[in-house]
């Protein structure tokens, strides 16, 4: 490289120079950086952000445990002020975090686990029950943790509720001869939020006795997945639930199983086709934008955010930060660079 | 060629200059040159360093072991298992984590050293052996497999030792105060006492000849199979201690933790200029090319670059220094 290419370079990195210490007068996020789901990718990219900038009012992350990353990063610094807000809210996590004042916000991803148990059990009985049941959200704050959160609702919860209310005779444990056999096939349970998943599955089905859940992990292999629901059908279990991993290669299996009568419940991710009972999940733009409407209010409409995303390529990291901007008032998509 | 390049310490030093220099140029509005930038990088440098520096001695005993990112998450679990779940204290952590990452360290010096397997293979399949072990340590503490270990509820930021290791050990008073992290400090000090081992011991020289002609050191008396066993056992150890820095970064243990780290632990000691047909290399090679990684990833980071261009520009900028080190 010639001296004057070198001056050239050095001039236009002194001319992005620009005053970062004064109050922001909007909100503004002026750091994005992919951290991948971890914990400490995004302590590291913190570090970088707190080096840059000299104030910062609020970090959002697109998981809990980022956000603790994220927290680390500016204790070690000694940076006060900053606020932080997270996703997910695992009791043992991030809602604990928030309890312990680390984290001022998490937005709950819910699992549905008590929801579809619920369902299942209605299906069983006759019930007609709608095919998607999108759920809502919880917002915990220091303000309402104790109280379990602020719920955010939708369609999906208003949905369930009316089911619970309208059906509360089925909704009984009842001691029977007669055992419904509903068998489980996840993903995988290498990730909390799964296990958290099957944890409300099963704490669910114990309070029926008349159920009973049998429950397969497919260790992150398709394959596997699609073994399960052949398996399922052949044992002769009453209903199927499945987390998908892959959502066009289960189809085929799918309507096997809903060809010999039985009902397949679907939770968290799609299936690829329309060939299903009913499905029950989660919704991250909405998540994104209740993450939003928070940062928006601990800010009071001005600040510097850092966002901290989760794997990009992955659509709840997309979502959840599209919903984000929206629910600031932020303009755009603002990634690209 | 240049008589100045004409030695690989001279010739990684050369690349880490060149990258220092690109931080200099892409500072980011000054931040390349805040203190609290360069102890960041140190300290998170150090996971990866460590396990590099055990990695630098498998490698020029002729080997290569892909399992230490498993086995830093193994004795990470088994750390974090005693001191957060058992609520012991930390020596006793760290002796349980030194144990495990021996005694696993000693499985791969077993497997290829003495039963002569490929090492790439063997290492494999303890790659994932250890990754199955640190996912069902958890159920000895009576939680779901895979879960993490967290810390008990007066302690979310870990108990006293991992706030003092994940701190600065000291403020040195210099433009307005630079902090010494206790983690850089560790990994430095064991890089110290490897390369004394390596260039000053008859261990050291030892592997430095099986790497080079493993028949020709045979035949001039050395114990070949237990000088090339030893290599992975020192490995397994310094895979412990970087799981045992990565469960105080975390404050917390993961089952996860280290995936990948393996190949980011070979990429340092490749860039330093250890030869990886062995035999030839150094330890203080190694830190040179942890740094020069570690400069990479932090430069791209305060720089904001985007994700896509980061892997790209981090492949470009591997191959100019691993070519640049080739020449010879």
């Amino acid at each position: 490289m010639s001296r004057s290419t070198l001056l050239v370079f050095v001039l236009a990195a002194a001319g992005c120079t620009r005053n970062q210490d004064a109050p922001a007068t909007a909100l503004e996020v002026v750091f994005v950086a992919d951290a991948k789901w971890k914990q400490d990718e995004g302590k590291k990219e913190m570090e970088s952000a707190l080096a840059r900038f000299p104030r910062i009012d609020l970090v959002y992350a697109h998981n809990d445990p980022m956000a603790f990353g994220a927290f680390l990063a500016a204790k070690q610094a000694n940076r006060t002020g900053i606020r932080f807000v997270g996703v997910d809210a695992l009791p043992q996590e991030g809602v604990r975090y928030v309890q312990e004042g680390i984290l001022d916000a998490t937005v709950e991803y819910p699992t549905g686990g008590a929801e579809a148990i619920d369902l299942a059990l209605l299906i069983l009985n006759g019930v007609a029950v709608p095919r998607d049941v999108i759920l809502g959200t919880r917002v915990f704050t220091k303000a309402d943790v104790a109280q379990g959160g602020t719920p955010i609702e939708a369609e999906g919860t208003r949905i369930v509720a009316a089911l619970r209310a309208m059906h509360a005779a089925h909704l009984r444990p009842a001691t029977t001869d007669h055992v419904w056999r509903l068998g489980m096939s996840q993903t995988t349970l290498d990730e909390p939020w799964r296990v958290q998943m099957n944890a409300d599955l099963r704490r669910q089905a114990k309070k029926y006795p008349q159920l009973e859940l049998i429950e397969k992990d497919a260790q992150n292999d398709t394959d596997k997945q699609r073994t399960h629901i052949d398996e399922f059908v052949t044992q002769g279990v009453h209903l199927i639930l499945v987390s998908p991993k892959e959502s066009i290669t289960l189809v085929p299996a799918v309507q096997r199983a809903r060809a010999k009568g039985i009902p397949v419940l679907v939770l968290d991710r799609r299936l690829g086709s329309e060939d299903y009972t009913c499905f029950v999940g989660g919704d991250n733009l909405a998540i994104g934008r209740a993450a939003g409407a928070v940062a928006q209010r601990l800010l009071g409409g001005r600040g510097r955010i850092v966002e901290i995303q989760g794997l990009m390529t992955s659509s709840p990291a997309q979502e959840r930060h599209q919903g984000f901007r929206a629910g600031a008032g932020l303009p755009g998509r603002g990634t690209t660079r | 060629m240049n008589p100045v390049l004409a030695s690989p310490l001279s010739r990684a030093l050369l690349a880490l200059g060149l990258v220092v220099a690109l931080g200099c140029v892409f500072h980011a509005e000054g931040a390349f040159f805040a203190a609290q930038t360069h102890r960041d990088l140190l300290s998170a440098s150090s996971v990866t360093g460590i396990l590099a520096l055990g990695m630098t001695l498998v490698i020029l005993g002729g080997g290569i072991d892909l399992s230490v990112g498993s086995l830093l998450a193994v004795c990470g679990m088994t750390f974090a298992a005693l001191t957060l779940g058992a609520g012991l204290a930390w020596p006793l952590g760290a002796a349980g984590a030194l144990v495990a990452g021996v005694a696993l360290g000693g499985v791969n010096g077993m497997l290829a050293a003495r039963l002569r397997l490929q090492p790439f293979v063997a290492t494999l399949a303890t790659m994932v052996l250890a990754r199955g072990l640190a996912k069902v340590l958890p159920v000895t503490l009576g939680q779901d497999p895979s879960s993490k270990v967290m810390p008990p509820a007066e302690q979310i930021l870990g108990p006293p030792f991992y706030q003092w290791l994940d701190g600065d050990l000291l403020v040195l008073p210099l433009a307005g105060g630079i902090g010494v992290p206790a983690l850089g400090v560790l990994f430095l000090g064991l890089a110290l006492v490897l390369g004394v081992v390596v260039s000053r011991t008859v261990y050291g020289r030892h592997v430095l000849a099986v790497g080079g002609n493993e028949v020709a050191s045979h035949l001039a008396g050395v114990a070949v199979v237990r000088v090339r066993a030893l290599t992975y056992v020192l490995c397994g150890a310094c895979a412990a201690v970087a799981g045992i820095c990565q469960t105080v970064r975390d404050r917390l243990g993961n089952p996860e933790a280290g995936t990948m780290f393996e190949l980011k632990a070979i990429a340092a000691v490749v860039i330093g200029g250890t030869s990886l047909r062995g035999g030839s290399g150094g330890i203080g090679l190694t830190v040179v090319g942890v740094l020069t990684l570690g400069y990479i990833e932090k430069i791209l980071s305060i720089n904001g670059v985007a994700e896509h261009w980061r892997l790209i520009l981090q492949g470009a900028i591997l191959v100019a220094a691993v070519l640049l080190q080739d020449r010879r």
